[in-house]
Protein backbone atom coordinates (compact mmCIF):
# COMPACT_ATOMS: atom_id res chain seq x y z
CA UNK A 1 0.00 0.00 0.00
CA UNK A 2 0.98 3.32 -1.33
CA UNK A 3 0.48 6.12 1.73
CA UNK A 4 0.11 9.68 0.66
CA UNK A 5 1.67 10.95 3.44
CA UNK A 6 5.66 9.72 4.61
CA UNK A 7 7.01 9.76 8.17
CA UNK A 8 9.43 12.35 7.35
CA UNK A 9 5.55 14.36 6.14
CA UNK A 10 4.43 13.51 9.81
CA UNK A 11 7.89 14.75 11.68
CA UNK A 12 7.68 18.02 9.43
CA UNK A 13 3.69 18.67 10.52
CA UNK A 14 4.46 17.74 14.09
CA UNK A 15 7.68 20.15 13.96
CA UNK A 16 5.48 23.16 12.17
CA UNK A 17 7.93 22.58 8.95
CA UNK A 18 5.21 21.16 6.67
CA UNK A 19 3.81 22.69 3.73
CA UNK A 20 0.51 24.79 4.10
CA UNK A 21 -1.32 22.48 1.29
CA UNK A 22 0.15 19.55 2.47
CA UNK A 23 -0.46 19.98 6.39
CA UNK A 24 -4.24 20.99 5.53
CA UNK A 25 -4.57 18.27 3.27
CA UNK A 26 -2.98 15.60 6.01
CA UNK A 27 -5.26 17.33 8.95
CA UNK A 28 -8.61 16.08 6.89
CA UNK A 29 -7.47 12.56 6.20
CA UNK A 30 -6.44 12.35 9.96
CA UNK A 31 -10.07 13.04 11.18
CA UNK A 32 -11.26 9.63 10.20
CA UNK A 33 -7.70 7.94 9.33
CA UNK A 34 -7.09 5.72 12.40
CA UNK A 35 -4.34 4.06 10.93
CA UNK A 36 -2.79 7.55 10.09
CA UNK A 37 -3.30 8.80 13.82
CA UNK A 38 -1.48 5.76 14.65
CA UNK A 39 1.53 6.42 12.67
CA UNK A 40 1.21 10.39 13.45
CA UNK A 41 1.62 8.93 17.19
CA UNK A 42 4.47 6.79 16.54
CA UNK A 43 6.62 9.65 15.04
CA UNK A 44 5.77 11.84 17.75
CA UNK A 45 6.80 9.06 20.13
CA UNK A 46 10.23 9.16 18.73
CA UNK A 47 10.92 12.89 17.77
CA UNK A 48 10.15 13.10 22.11
CA UNK A 49 13.23 10.35 22.16
CA UNK A 50 15.31 12.70 19.85
CA UNK A 51 15.00 9.99 16.55
CA UNK A 52 15.01 11.78 13.11
CA UNK A 53 14.59 10.04 10.09
CA UNK A 54 17.33 10.77 7.13
CA UNK A 55 14.77 13.20 5.79
CA UNK A 56 13.74 14.75 8.94
CA UNK A 57 17.94 15.29 9.02
CA UNK A 58 17.66 17.03 5.60
CA UNK A 59 14.80 18.93 6.18
CA UNK A 60 15.96 20.34 9.61
CA UNK A 61 19.12 21.42 8.40
CA UNK A 62 18.06 22.98 5.40
CA UNK A 63 20.16 21.05 3.61
CA UNK A 64 20.27 22.34 -0.67
CA UNK A 65 18.38 25.58 0.39
CA UNK A 66 19.56 28.08 -1.70
CA UNK A 67 21.11 31.56 -0.24
CA UNK A 68 19.11 34.72 -0.18
CA UNK A 69 21.51 36.05 -2.92
CA UNK A 70 20.10 33.12 -4.97
CA UNK A 71 16.73 33.86 -4.16
CA UNK A 72 17.15 37.29 -5.16
CA UNK A 73 18.43 35.99 -8.46
CA UNK A 74 15.24 33.69 -9.18
CA UNK A 75 13.04 37.09 -8.28
CA UNK A 76 14.71 38.39 -10.90
CA UNK A 77 14.60 35.41 -13.52
CA UNK A 78 18.65 35.41 -14.22
CA UNK A 79 19.06 32.05 -12.70
CA UNK A 80 20.02 28.72 -15.89
CA UNK A 81 16.99 27.04 -16.63
CA UNK A 82 18.33 23.43 -13.95
CA UNK A 83 18.84 25.89 -11.15
CA UNK A 84 15.56 27.69 -11.42
CA UNK A 85 13.73 24.50 -11.58
CA UNK A 86 15.58 22.83 -8.41
CA UNK A 87 14.44 26.12 -6.87
CA UNK A 88 10.24 25.99 -8.12
CA UNK A 89 10.51 22.08 -6.77
CA UNK A 90 12.12 22.90 -3.92
CA UNK A 91 9.65 26.12 -2.79
CA UNK A 92 6.58 24.35 -4.31
CA UNK A 93 6.64 20.83 -4.41
CA UNK A 94 9.40 19.89 -1.43
CA UNK A 95 7.48 22.93 -0.03
CA UNK A 96 10.52 24.13 2.21
CA UNK A 97 9.22 27.08 4.75
CA UNK A 98 12.30 28.56 4.98
CA UNK A 99 12.90 29.40 1.77
CA UNK A 100 8.98 30.59 0.87
CA UNK A 101 9.39 32.84 3.78
CA UNK A 102 12.89 34.43 2.41
CA UNK A 103 11.07 34.57 -1.02
CA UNK A 104 8.25 36.54 0.29
CA UNK A 105 10.63 38.80 2.68
CA UNK A 106 12.23 39.33 -0.17
CA UNK A 107 9.27 40.33 -2.05
CA UNK A 108 8.30 42.90 0.29
CA UNK A 109 11.41 44.22 0.67
CA UNK A 110 10.86 45.59 -3.13
CA UNK A 111 7.43 46.69 -2.76
CA UNK A 112 6.84 47.77 1.17
CA UNK A 113 7.49 51.21 2.13
CA UNK A 114 11.17 51.43 3.29
CA UNK A 115 10.39 53.17 6.15
CA UNK A 116 7.72 51.17 7.48
CA UNK A 117 10.50 48.12 7.18
CA UNK A 118 12.87 50.20 9.26
CA UNK A 119 10.16 50.85 12.04
CA UNK A 120 8.99 47.04 12.29
CA UNK A 121 12.65 46.45 13.26
CA UNK A 122 12.78 49.50 15.47
CA UNK A 123 9.71 47.95 17.15
CA UNK A 124 11.88 44.64 17.53
CA UNK A 125 14.89 45.95 18.55
CA UNK A 126 13.09 48.00 21.64
CA UNK A 127 11.59 45.11 22.47
CA UNK A 128 14.23 42.67 22.90
CA UNK A 129 17.52 45.33 23.75
CA UNK A 130 16.51 44.85 27.30
CA UNK A 131 16.46 41.33 27.76
CA UNK A 132 19.94 41.17 25.69
CA UNK A 133 21.68 43.76 27.90
CA UNK A 134 20.29 41.89 31.12
CA UNK A 135 22.08 38.46 30.11
CA UNK A 136 25.27 40.22 29.48
CA UNK A 137 25.00 41.39 32.67
CA UNK A 138 24.17 37.54 34.35
CA UNK A 139 26.97 37.24 32.69
CA UNK A 140 29.72 39.10 33.88
CA UNK B 1 28.42 30.04 8.77
CA UNK B 2 29.77 32.65 6.98
CA UNK B 3 32.21 34.61 7.86
CA UNK B 4 30.21 38.20 8.11
CA UNK B 5 27.76 36.08 10.66
CA UNK B 6 30.61 35.43 12.78
CA UNK B 7 31.98 38.75 13.10
CA UNK B 8 28.01 39.55 14.15
CA UNK B 9 27.43 37.37 16.79
CA UNK B 10 30.84 38.15 18.36
CA UNK B 11 29.92 41.69 17.99
CA UNK B 12 26.56 41.32 19.54
CA UNK B 13 28.36 39.20 22.30
CA UNK B 14 30.54 41.51 23.26
CA UNK B 15 27.94 44.19 23.84
CA UNK B 16 27.40 46.69 20.93
CA UNK B 17 23.96 47.35 21.08
CA UNK B 18 24.13 48.52 16.98
CA UNK B 19 24.67 45.17 15.78
CA UNK B 20 21.90 43.67 17.54
CA UNK B 21 19.75 46.29 15.43
CA UNK B 22 21.55 45.12 12.29
CA UNK B 23 21.03 41.35 13.47
CA UNK B 24 17.02 42.24 14.35
CA UNK B 25 16.64 44.34 11.30
CA UNK B 26 18.21 41.42 9.27
CA UNK B 27 15.72 38.37 10.23
CA UNK B 28 12.90 40.46 11.32
CA UNK B 29 10.97 40.28 7.89
CA UNK B 30 11.88 36.69 6.79
CA UNK B 31 10.46 35.36 10.62
CA UNK B 32 7.83 37.49 10.47
CA UNK B 33 6.89 36.09 6.90
CA UNK B 34 6.99 32.28 8.26
CA UNK B 35 5.03 33.28 11.17
CA UNK B 36 2.59 34.86 9.21
CA UNK B 37 2.04 31.95 7.06
CA UNK B 38 1.04 30.05 10.01
CA UNK B 39 -0.87 32.47 12.13
CA UNK B 40 -3.53 35.32 11.07
CA UNK B 41 -3.60 37.35 13.70
CA UNK B 42 -0.89 39.92 13.21
CA UNK B 43 -0.09 41.18 16.69
CA UNK B 44 0.23 37.29 17.67
CA UNK B 45 2.74 37.13 14.76
CA UNK B 46 4.69 40.46 16.06
CA UNK B 47 4.29 38.44 19.81
CA UNK B 48 6.20 34.89 18.26
CA UNK B 49 8.84 37.19 16.49
CA UNK B 50 9.70 38.69 19.65
CA UNK B 51 10.08 35.73 21.36
CA UNK B 52 11.94 33.80 18.91
CA UNK B 53 14.55 36.92 19.45
CA UNK B 54 14.41 36.09 23.03
CA UNK B 55 14.85 32.93 22.54
CA UNK B 56 17.98 33.37 20.50
CA UNK B 57 19.39 35.67 23.16
CA UNK B 58 19.14 32.60 25.57
CA UNK B 59 20.56 30.75 23.81
CA UNK B 60 23.60 33.08 22.74
CA UNK B 61 26.06 31.36 25.63
CA UNK B 62 26.00 28.17 23.67
CA UNK B 63 24.92 29.04 20.12
CA UNK B 64 27.05 26.26 17.83
CA UNK B 65 29.20 28.85 15.18
CA UNK B 66 28.94 25.63 12.70
CA UNK B 67 25.35 26.01 12.42
CA UNK B 68 23.97 28.97 10.10
CA UNK B 69 21.97 31.33 11.69
CA UNK B 70 18.61 31.71 9.83
CA UNK B 71 18.03 28.10 10.20
CA UNK B 72 18.55 27.96 14.03
CA UNK B 73 16.08 30.68 14.26
CA UNK B 74 13.66 29.66 12.29
CA UNK B 75 14.05 26.46 15.01
CA UNK B 76 13.50 28.30 17.43
CA UNK B 77 10.70 29.88 15.89
CA UNK B 78 8.98 26.96 14.99
CA UNK B 79 8.91 25.93 18.67
CA UNK B 80 7.22 29.20 19.19
CA UNK B 81 4.56 28.13 16.99
CA UNK B 82 3.95 24.77 18.27
CA UNK B 83 3.79 26.38 22.32
CA UNK B 84 1.44 29.16 20.94
CA UNK B 85 -0.61 26.68 19.40
CA UNK B 86 -0.50 23.58 22.68
CA UNK B 87 -1.92 26.70 24.55
CA UNK B 88 -4.45 27.67 22.18
CA UNK B 89 -5.32 24.11 21.74
CA UNK B 90 -5.52 24.45 18.06
CA UNK B 91 -3.24 21.24 17.77
CA UNK B 92 -3.83 19.20 20.63
CA UNK B 93 -1.81 15.72 18.90
CA UNK B 94 1.56 17.21 19.95
CA UNK B 95 1.72 18.08 23.55
CA UNK B 96 4.43 15.69 23.71
CA UNK B 97 6.53 17.21 21.26
CA UNK B 98 8.35 20.09 23.49
CA UNK B 99 8.69 18.40 26.63
CA UNK B 100 11.29 15.35 27.11
CA UNK B 101 9.18 12.81 29.49
CA UNK B 102 11.78 9.91 30.16
CA UNK B 103 8.26 7.83 30.53
CA UNK B 104 7.78 7.58 27.35
CA UNK B 105 11.17 6.02 26.30
CA UNK B 106 10.29 3.69 28.98
CA UNK B 107 6.99 2.40 27.58
CA UNK B 108 7.54 2.39 23.58
CA UNK B 109 6.83 -0.72 22.19
CA UNK B 110 9.74 -3.13 20.41
CA UNK B 111 7.88 -2.70 17.01
CA UNK B 112 8.66 1.17 17.06
CA UNK B 113 12.20 0.83 18.34
CA UNK B 114 13.99 -1.58 15.89
CA UNK B 115 16.41 -3.60 16.26
CA UNK B 116 18.71 -1.37 17.49
CA UNK B 117 16.87 -0.63 20.77
CA UNK B 118 20.22 -3.06 22.41
CA UNK B 119 22.93 -0.91 22.52
CA UNK B 120 20.92 2.36 21.67
CA UNK B 121 21.30 5.59 23.94
CA UNK B 122 20.20 8.98 23.34
CA UNK B 123 23.96 10.10 22.89
CA UNK B 124 24.77 7.35 20.50
CA UNK B 125 21.71 7.90 18.23
CA UNK B 126 22.64 11.32 18.18
CA UNK B 127 26.31 11.07 17.60
CA UNK B 128 24.62 8.70 14.10
CA UNK B 129 22.63 11.24 13.08
CA UNK B 130 25.38 13.72 13.04
CA UNK B 131 27.49 11.58 11.08
CA UNK B 132 24.94 10.94 8.73
CA UNK B 133 24.64 14.40 8.82
CA UNK B 134 28.10 15.60 8.06
CA UNK B 135 28.07 12.95 4.86
CA UNK B 136 25.13 14.28 3.03
CA UNK B 137 25.92 18.17 3.92
CA UNK B 138 28.89 17.04 1.74
CA UNK B 139 27.31 15.30 -0.70
CA UNK B 140 24.32 18.16 -1.32
CA UNK B 141 27.54 20.50 -1.26
CA UNK B 142 29.45 18.19 -4.16
CA UNK B 143 26.16 18.58 -6.35
CA UNK B 144 25.71 22.05 -5.78
CA UNK B 145 29.44 22.69 -6.50
CA UNK B 146 28.64 20.13 -9.70
CA UNK B 147 25.77 22.45 -10.33
CA UNK B 148 24.26 19.13 -10.31
CA UNK B 149 19.89 20.77 -10.18
CA UNK B 150 18.42 18.04 -11.25
CA UNK B 151 19.77 15.56 -9.94
CA UNK B 152 19.33 17.21 -6.35
CA UNK B 153 15.57 18.54 -6.86
CA UNK B 154 15.34 14.70 -7.58
CA UNK B 155 16.85 13.33 -3.97
CA UNK B 156 15.53 16.29 -2.31
CA UNK B 157 11.53 14.97 -3.55
CA UNK B 158 12.16 11.59 -3.05
CA UNK B 159 14.16 12.01 0.50
CA UNK B 160 12.39 15.00 2.02
CA UNK B 161 8.87 15.19 0.46
CA UNK B 162 8.35 11.17 -0.55
CA UNK B 163 6.63 12.09 -3.87
CA UNK B 164 6.37 9.30 -6.12
CA UNK B 165 8.63 8.63 -8.41
CA UNK B 166 6.45 8.55 -11.31
CA UNK B 167 5.62 12.61 -10.79
CA UNK B 168 8.89 13.18 -10.09
CA UNK B 169 10.13 11.90 -13.61
CA UNK B 170 7.03 13.73 -14.74
CA UNK B 171 8.22 17.34 -12.90
CA UNK B 172 11.88 16.77 -14.00
CA UNK B 173 11.64 15.61 -17.33
CA UNK B 174 13.35 12.44 -16.50
CA UNK B 175 12.77 8.63 -17.20
CA UNK B 176 11.63 6.46 -14.26
CA UNK B 177 14.48 4.67 -14.38
CA UNK B 178 16.57 7.57 -14.02
CA UNK B 179 15.25 8.60 -11.02
CA UNK B 180 15.61 4.97 -9.53
CA UNK B 181 18.99 5.01 -10.62
CA UNK B 182 19.71 8.46 -8.87
CA UNK B 183 18.22 6.80 -5.80
CA UNK B 184 20.45 3.88 -5.28
CA UNK B 185 23.67 5.59 -6.50
CA UNK B 186 23.00 8.15 -3.68
CA UNK B 187 21.98 5.29 -1.17
CA UNK B 188 25.51 3.07 -2.35
CA UNK B 189 27.12 6.54 -1.46
CA UNK B 190 25.96 7.05 1.78
CA UNK B 191 26.13 3.50 3.22
CA UNK B 192 29.36 3.15 1.84
CA UNK B 193 30.33 6.32 3.66
CA UNK B 194 28.67 5.77 6.90
CA UNK B 195 30.25 2.35 7.24
CA UNK B 196 33.82 4.08 6.61
CA UNK B 197 33.09 6.21 9.78
CA UNK B 198 31.34 2.92 11.60
CA UNK B 199 27.96 4.19 12.14
CA UNK B 200 25.40 1.53 11.42
CA UNK B 201 23.52 2.83 8.70
CA UNK B 202 20.58 0.07 9.76
CA UNK B 203 19.30 2.77 11.86
CA UNK B 204 17.50 4.70 8.83
CA UNK B 205 15.12 3.13 6.79
CA UNK B 206 15.27 5.06 4.30
CA UNK B 207 18.51 3.58 3.15
CA UNK B 208 17.17 0.23 2.70
CA UNK B 209 14.23 1.44 0.32
CA UNK B 210 12.99 -2.72 -0.78
CA UNK B 211 12.34 -3.34 2.52
CA UNK B 212 10.07 -0.64 3.41
CA UNK B 213 7.20 -1.73 1.42
ZN1 LIG C 1 14.77 25.95 1.51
Amino acid sequence: MFDEFSDTDLAAYLEEDLDANKASKLEATLINDKHLQDRLHTIRLQIAVGEHSLGSIWRQNNLGCPSRKTLGGYLLGILPNDQKLFIQSHIEIRGCLTCQANLADLEEQQTQNQEELTARATRYYKSSIGHLSQRRQDES
Amino acid sequence: MAEVDKLLIQEIRSGADDAWMRFVDRFSGRLQAFVRKKIRDSATVEDIVQETFIGFINSLPNFDESRPIDSFLFTICRYRIIDHFKKTGRRPDISSLTTTDSQQQIELPDAIRGASTIYRSGERRRAEENALLQILQQEVTLLIENEAWIKLACLELIFVSSTPNKEIAELLQLSQPQVASFKHEFVDKIKRQMLRLGVNADLFPELYPDQQA
